[in-house]
């Protein structure tokens, strides 16, 4: 994953597009919050400037 | 940019995170819609070329649970 | 095996940017094995430089494919149709196989995308070190296994230097004195006398010293 994210940076996409969680199968709730997350987290740095440009 | 919808993808393990988004689903949680779900055996199935291709396809985040 | 490093993506990326079809070819043998330019490598390299020339707003067409072994014609062949039909290549094997494509494909430069840097072995995962300098003149067997041309800085023969310290060597004490490993595997084995033998002056002809190297098989020779 570290690999993935530094490659991320090299080719000018960004790290923070990408993240690892970790957890248990009784976690519903918190699977809910993560999804909800990366919505906002990824919502603010826009859409993957690749998408634009294809 | 308003009406941007991230497309997300969520690589998830069958026996951690993609039973907990099944159990969110059970206990009725809402999570956003942008979030779609590809079911890995195992969160060790992962591969650098899965994520790699995915965002080369347009996905705008990824996240792998496990 | 054939150790070697992808260079960084920035150099890989800036020797590339005059071409527009790019076959990126990766080697099943050695550096495959080093995760350094097998099929895998050389599929995430294409993937990764089409995303970042893309965000320059540069459209290439990179596509990739592996051999089994580059240093040969006949593996090279099976992709001959790729290799025509691109720019350029750019090599994930070793400086052997970069050089074996220039000379079967003369028409098509093939420039090299990883650093060759040893003749080595796993040692943990994730670490190659090196083993062997290819000499031409073996002295593994005065020296209990441990070579002291691949192992000691300074590639003696005749025992530890004075800056053989604690077992480690001067040059970078994280390193192993060859010669400490050698006397205390020959030690171990009841074998010190090894260490007591004279020896002429190693011939170092059948190294680098002598110019380019060639083995022949007479029987296989037409």
């Amino acid at each position: 994953m570290e690999y993935v994210k530094t490659l991320l940076d090299k080719i000018g996409l960004g790290a923070e597009r990408l993240e690892m969680f970790l957890l248990s199968s009784s976690e519903g709730a918190r699977f809910a919050r993560i999804a909800t997350e990366m919505t906002e987290r990824i919502r603010e740095l826009g859409p993957n400037p690749l998408r634009a440009k294809a | 940019m308003t009406d941007f919808e991230p497309q997300i993808l969520a690589f998830c393990c069958h026996y951690c995170a993609y039973a907990a988004a099944d159990l969110t689903g059970s206990m009725r949680l809402p999570y956003p819609p942008n979030v779609k779900i590809i079911h890995l055996p195992c969160s060790g199935k992962i591969d650098v070329l899965y994520l790699l291709q995915a965002f080369e396809r347009g996905a705008d985040g990824i996240f792998v649970a496990g | 095996m054939i150790v070697g490093d992808q260079k960084p993506f920035d150099t890989i990326k800036a020797m590339l940017a005059d071409y527009q079809k790019i076959l990126i070819l990766g080697c099943e043998t050695c550096v495959a094995v080093c995760y350094a330019g097998g099929k895998k490598e050389a599929e995430v390299l294409a993937s990764a430089l089409r995303m970042a020339y893309r965000l320059e707003g540069q459209e290439k067409e990179i596509s990739d494919a592996a051999v089994q072994r580059q240093c040969e014609y006949e593996y090279n062949e099976e992709v001959a149709d790729q290799i025509k039909a691109a720019d350029v290549v750019l090599s994930l094997a070793c400086g052997i196989g970069v050089q074996t494509m220039n000379e079967q494909f003369p028409e098509k430069l093939t420039l090299p995308g990883l650093n060759t840097t040893c003749l080595g072995q796993p040692t943990e995962p994730g670490v190659w070190e090196e083993r062997c300098q290819a000499c031409g003149d073996c002295v593994l067997d005065m020296t209990g296994g441990i070579c002291p041309i691949a192992r000691c800085a300074k590639n003696l023969l005749d025992g530890p230097c004075g800056g053989s310290q604690n077992g480690q060597c001067e040059i970078n004490p994280e390193i192993p004195c060859a010669w400490q490993l050698i006397y205390d595997r020959l030690k171990a084995l009841d074998r010190l006398d090894l260490m007591m033998e004279y020896h002429p002056p190693k011939n170092w002809s059948t190294s680098r010293d002598g110019g380019l190297r060639r083995s022949t098989r007479e029987l296989l020779m037409e």
